[in-house]
């Protein structure tokens, strides 16, 4: 019987709940869904400029042919802070912006340089921005980047998302997201980087890495210094080393495909001193000199002379790391946290950084040489 | 003046009953017995039965040479006896043969013995009995000074073969479906199960039909309690007709107002040999080609005979495959609501950018537009139905891709509704039960509003309802979502997994069966009957 | 946990899986989300070990109550309570004795539901429905919760056993989680904490296993209690480990450090991983899904005791059943409306979970007493009526 009664309530509770209800009901074409979003500072305002693709201009997913006019609308909103930034956007646009699938983050070079922290606070309370989201920070104003037009993809920012995913795929870009630069910001022994991106007419270019000291951008390493970064942190592989021949003109390229990291910890005088030794091995992928790579004593020597370039190279990196950024690219100290935790209870890191010992030792292994012999 | 009429009419109707009435009461008065004298017999069925005006009843007086002429009747239906045999075998023996009776013998006897040449004769002298064998296709004989009436069993009613079974297609599996005989059908069954404990209980439903059913089981598998409860439920039906088995299963299920099917029906007969071997019983009605079979659980509708006769591995697939299809019809619309409308972040951006883009003509919000759909696709599925013969089938699918294709064009839906719309009502066919499909498929609506009210916390919530009903849910006191829950850890060796035949030799625990194991039963039967 | 002969569809009575999923639903809610900052902040990485401490100590009150209530089969506290304390001539003394034990577990299940509930809106309102009012949110699953709660125990205790099963899937999504952002160097370093921070992560991780109490009622229903021992073992070490899981996989994927930062790491994890082949966008929708199951359960599992006191302690009919859940259901939601931010529902659930340890320590030890004196006078009586 009482199920009767239920059932007979049932429609007029549905009816109460569709008159007063459907409060996040919001079709999907009714939102501006805003897919980058480009933060830069401007006589300490924020910036802000943000991506929009429209739907029926996308080739492909319109119902009627599209590919007609522009791919995306920009917006542009001011403010003191993001909020700020973001209300005005809201009064120029005729639906509600939504950041639900907003997918990257450009952040101008001045803006980093003077800190984030108050960015990164407004994306961390807000449930719209998601942890997965890619952040790179631009040469110049971000706001280029969202202007760029690059031919092979109709939205700019998918072309700049294809070549993130690209390149954090083959090793050649840092892998930080916002997800992981939130943790390295809040872990004492990380120091947050982030790509650095550059943007010329229609191109995008990768340019290296920004260096973070906490939340504030202390510089840049460019494609060759980061090298050295990519392999210690996060054992990518980095890009292509080119080297002198042995005894004769020419060059020899070398692709490292796997590499292998292994840090040792010692303390010497109150400092913490690493014995980094990388494996790299790989192939070489092109010669431009006379010198037979069938040899196993070529390849030894040659070895050798690709792990000197190498080292040079870090040590190079090293010293402006150490030197001129101060702060720990490398994420050494998590590795003291993790293991010497009671040397780390009595260090600042911050500043230990710079005093302690570094070495990087390079081990080169070519596996194969192509496919030509000799 | 209208009123006059129909005040006229209204007296022409209680006369004619009340005439009626009386007539039938007369022929009650005199022929409540039957009378030595043949004719008050005759004239008892022919008042009783309107003989005016039921033209297939057929009153045959004639003559028996005996020692005298001995005057004698014949009764029968016309069409639902068997004419060819009445004159072959009753009507040329008892006219010409009468001469040839040993005289000494008594005729009564005499008649019995040889002059119909029938297996089945009964002499009777209930006439509540005699009418209702007429009715049910018998002839009835009676002779002149013995106040009993013979039934011989000449039932002859032209019936439709025996056919494949529409509904419930297979690939690998028997072609023969149930039709609307009663004895061809529970024939079908003892033909496949020759089992000597089989029992067939005969039952007669419905005060004016009188539509008698057959109640199946193997007696020492089915639970005693399911059967005598089964029996118990169908004699208290109270009802005038039984035009089909769902009358029945209406009449005697457990919670009548559930949504779920609680008595499965099927029209194949190795199926239902299949389920009396696990322990339930099986219901056969005249003049259906459906059988029901109780206690159901929830997954049993979603099994098919040939997940049993295809080897396990296709099987356990294809059960997969179900449950997906399963949780597509019920649940794909309701999710496109929820994420179009209250969640677009939860779908990758490419697909959004499309979504968006197809439904930028759209004027409804997306619940109406589901909801749109769906009604149409229901109204397809309905007149395909209802459509003649071989032009059905056609006029669904060009139904759908023309007003599908028509409706994107126009921007009225968008093209991913389509797509959710086909797959959803492709998903729920196939669910190899078309009682469980439909009550999916209505269950989707209240789906889609609460979607279109909460999103998806409102999806969770309304499968929680549906689940909370579920449990509830008892089929002849076997819990609906057994062996689930409760689980039943044996019992899921035949669930969404189906392991090979040699494991499966117990029979499910939770439809109490008498005797657990499959493969012993044959010999401990064997003692017992010793 | 296993099969057992009886009769699963037997009405009234909850077999020993049933056991486990009711203790597990009741153990996992909302806490899961919770509990790995919570322990974090205490202990940091050494929550990885602290944890199994208080699963231990959960343990043990599990254990006294399942001794107190092995002394009473088929009745719960307050049955027994009210037998305990009067004779059959004395029913109004026996209620005004057993009314403070009645209004107090009454009471506390009834806000501990409410925090549940209060705490699944806040989610809900924070990450799946910002604009709807809460109070609706609330409303609606306190209605579903009521729809569920009027029938009888054991059905609630099904609905359990029927979503224990969906609450495991979550398991391989954290790990997916782990894997993708994961660094086993976030989980070092381990044995730093000083006793106090032991202490401090001990005690809040205690507080995210409140819900054992309800076994003062539940266990009036199992099928063999004789076997509840092992069962409750297993669930609470199943229960230990799932924890032990959330927390591992947050601290190694986000560091102890981060998770200070996090309001619900596992869901943040969950956030973070990328389905293979971008079916669906988000994996948190997938998880705040299943995630709203096990929460539901915990809700249902709470109001279901609370409703079960009042029916004993007044022995309502139990078709009266859903009168008094519809009449409880106002003070439900009234309590869940009331905490006013995020910060005093927190110290609400700290001092719920207080609260149940203290009553269920307080409790087990008077009924023991009594029961112990009753025993012993029994036997005096014995002694004295048997020589004469």
């Amino acid at each position: 019987m009482r199920r009767r009664h239920l059932l007979r309530m049932l429609p007029i509770i549905l009816i109460c709940l569709t008159l007063g209800g459907c409060w996040d009901s919001r079709e999907i074409e009714d939102r501006v869904s805003v897919i980058a979003t480009a933060i830069d500072e401007k006589d300490k305002e924020i910036v802000l400029n943000v991506q929009v693709p429209i739907p029926k201009n996308v080739a492909g997913s319109g119902s009627q042919g599209g590919g007609g006019g522009k791919p995306v609308q920009t917006f542009t909103g001011q403010g003191m802070t993001i909020s700020d930034a973001i209300d005005d956007i809201h009064y120029k646009a005729n639906q509600r912006v939504f950041f639900g699938n907003n997918r990257l983050l450009i952040i101008g070079e001045s803006l980093a340089k003077r800190g984030l922290s108050g960015v990164l606070d407004a994306l961390g309370r807000n449930p719209e921005f998601r942890r997965r989201e890619f952040i790179v920070v631009a040469k110049g104003r971000a706001a280029d980047f969202i202007k760029a037009k690059p031919d092979l993809e109709q939205v700019p920012t998918e072309y700049v998302l294809t070549m993130l995913q690209n390149g954090i795929r083959d090793g050649l870009y840092i892998q930080e997201g916002l997800n992981d630069f939130y943790i390295d910001l809040t872990n004492p022994g990380n120091q947050p980087v982030l790509n650095y991106m550059s943007v010329k007419g229609k191109d995008v270019k990768w340019s290296g890495i920004a260096v973070f000291k906490q939340t504030q951008m202390k510089g840049i390493l460019n494609r060759a210094e980061s090298r050295s970064v990519l392999q210690i942190r996060g054992r990518e592989r980095g890009e292509d080393i080119d080297t002198e021949c042995i005894e004769k003109p020419g060059m020899i390229s070398f692709r490292p495909r796997e590499v292998k990291r292994k840090v040792r910890i010692d303390k010497r005088k109150g400092h913490v001193v690493f014995h980094i030794t990388l494996t790299v091995k790989g192939a070489i992928i092109e010669k431009t000199c006379d010198v037979n790579v069938d040899n196993k004593k070529t390849l030894e020597e040659l070895s050798h002379r690709i792990a000197s370039k190498y080292e040079e190279g870090a040590r190079q990196t090293l010293k402006k790391v150490q030197g001129v950024f101060r702060s720990d690219s490398y994420r050494l100290g998590n590795q003291v946290r993790a293991f010497h935790p009671s040397w780390w209870k009595n260090m600042n890191w911050g500043d230990d950084f710079a005093k302690s010992e570094i070495s990087i030792d390079y081990k080169v292994i070519i596996l194969r040489s192509g496919m030509k012999s000799g | 003046m209208r009123k006059r009429i129909r005040r006229r009419r209204e007296s022409r109707k209680q006369n004619i009953l009340q005439k009626n009435a009386e007539q039938k009461q007369k022929a009650h008065a005199k022929g409540a017995s039957i009378s030595s004298d043949i004719e008050p017999n005759l004239v008892y069925f022919e008042t009783l039965l309107g003989k005016e005006r039921s033209s297939d009843l057929n009153v045959r007086r004639f003559t028996i040479q005996y020692t005298t002429e001995r005057k004698a009747g014949l009764i029968y239906m016309d069409g639902l006896s068997f004419c060819p045999g009445i004159d072959e075998f009753l009507l040329e023996p008892l006219m010409l043969m009468g001469r040839t009776l040993d005289v000494k013998k008594d005729l009564m006897e005499s008649v019995m013995n040889s002059l119909l040449q029938h297996g089945e004769v009964k002499p009777t002298d209930n006439m509540e009995k005699l009418v209702d064998s007429l009715l049910s296709g018998d002839v009835l004989v009676f002779v002149d000074g013995y106040p009993e009436g013979i039934v011989v069993g000449l039932k002859g009613a032209l019936r439709r073969g025996v056919g494949e079974p529409r509904a419930e297609a297979v690939v690998r599996g028997s072609r023969e479906g149930f039709v609307e005989a009663m004895r061809i059908n529970t024939a079908l069954v003892r033909w496949r199960l020759r089992d000597p404990d089989l029992r067939m209980v005969g039952l007669t439903v419905g005060k004016r039909t009188k539509t008698p059913a057959t109640l199946a089981y193997i007696e020492g598998v089915a639970d005693p309690n399911l059967v005598l409860e089964v029996e118990k439920r169908i004699q208290a039906i109270k009802i005038d007709g039984i035009l089909e088995s769902g009358y029945i299963e209406e009449m005697i299920q457990d919670n009548k107002w559930s949504v779920f099917p609680v008595i499965q029906n099927t029209e194949r007969p190795d199926s239902v040999v299949a389920h009396l071997l696990e322990g339930k019983v099986a219901i056969i009605v005249e003049g259906t080609p459906n059988a029901l079979i109780a206690p159901a659980v929830f997954t049993q509708f979603y099994y098919s005979p040939d997940d049993y006769y295809d080897r396990y591995l296709i099987a356990t697939f294809m059960r997969f495959i179900r449950l997906i299809s399963f949780l597509i019809s019920l649940s794909l619309p309701a999710l496109y609501i929820a994420f179009i409308s209250f969640h677009p972040e939860m779908i990758p951006p490419k697909l959004s950018l499309a979504a968006a883009a197809g439904r930028a003509t759209v004027p409804f919000p997306s619940i109406v537009e589901a909801l749109l759909m769906e009604l149409s696709v229901e109204i397809l599925r309905e007149a395909s139905i209802r459509l003649p013969g071989p032009i059905g089938p056609t006029i669904g699918i060009v139904g759908a891709l023309v007003i599908g294709d028509a409706a994107v064009s126009a921007g009225l839906v968008s093209p991913l509704m389509v797509i959710v719309v086909g797959l959803t009502t492709i998903s729920s066919y196939a669910t190899p039960s078309y009682s469980a499909a439909i009550s999916v498929r209505l269950l989707r609506f209240p789906m889609m509003i609460v979607a279109g009210i909460f999103g998806l916390y409102g999806v969770v919530m309304l499968y929680l309802l549906i689940l909370l009903h579920l449990i509830k849910l008892r089929s002849f006191d076997v819990p609906y979502l057994a062996p689930y829950t409760p689980l039943r850890l044996s019992d899921l060796k035949d669930s969404l997994i189906r392991v090979p035949w040699p494991y499966m030799n117990q029979r499910p625990a939770i439809f109490r069966t008498s005797n657990i194991q499959r493969e012993e039963d044959v010999k401990s039967d064997g003692q017992q009957q010793q | 946990m296993g099969n057992n002969n009886n009769d699963p569809g037997t009405e009234g009575t909850i077999s020993n899986y049933q056991v486990h999923t009711l203790l597990f639903s009741a153990l996992v809610g909302v806490s899961v989300l919770m509990m790995p900052r919570n322990i974090v902040i205490a202990s940091r990485t050494d929550s990885e070990w602290v944890i199994f401490i208080s699963g231990f100590i959960v343990l043990l009150f599990v254990w006294l109550i399942g001794a107190l209530m092995k002394k009473f089969p088929r009745q719960n506290i307050i049955q027994f309570a009210q037998s305990m304390v009067g004779k059959k001539n004395q029913r109004i003394m026996a209620r005004i004795l057993t009314l403070p034990f009645a209004l107090a577990l009454a009471g506390l299940w009834l806000w501990m539901a409410s925090i549940v509930t209060r705490s699944f809106g806040e989610v809900l309102v924070s990450f799946v429905l910002p604009q709807t009012p809460i109070g609706v949110l609330m409303f609606s699953i306190i209605f579903v919760a009521a729809i569920v709660v009027s029938n009888p125990l054991v059905i609630i205790v099904r609905m359990t056993e029927f979503l224990l099963p969906f609450i495991y899937i979550t398991l391989p999504l954290l790990v997916a989680g782990l894997l993708q952002e994961g660094s086993a160097l976030n989980l070092l370093p381990l044995f730093q904490a000083d006793w106090k921070e032991v202490a401090n992560g001990v005690f809040s991780s205690l507080l995210s296993y409140s819900g054992f109490s309800i076994l003062f009622i539940y266990m009036a229903f199992y099928q063999q209690p004789e076997k509840s021992m092992r069962t409750h073992t297993i669930t609470i070490m199943v229960c230990t480990l799932f924890f032990w899981f959330a927390i591992v996989t947050s601290i190694g994927a986000f560091g102890s450090a981060e998770i200070f930062h996090l309001l619900y790491p596992p869901l943040e994890l969950v956030k973070v991983t990328s389905f293979p082949g971008q079916v669906l966008d988000r994996l948190e929708s997938l998880f705040i899904a299943i995630w709203m199951l096990a929460v539901f359960t915990t809700i249902i599992l709470f109001f279901g005791s609370t409703v079960e006191v009042v029916m004993s302690y007044v022995p309502f009919k139990e078709k009266r059943r859903g009168w008094v859940t519809f009449l409880l259901a106002p003070i439900f939601y009234i309590l869940a409306q009331y905490p006013s931010n995020l910060q005093e529902l927190a110290l609400w659930s700290q001092w719920a979970g207080i609260a149940e340890i203290i009553i269920t320590l307080l409790f087990v030890a008077i009924f023991f007493i009594v029961w112990a004196v009753r025993e012993r006078k029994k036997g005096e009586d014995n002694a004295t009526t048997s020589p004469s």
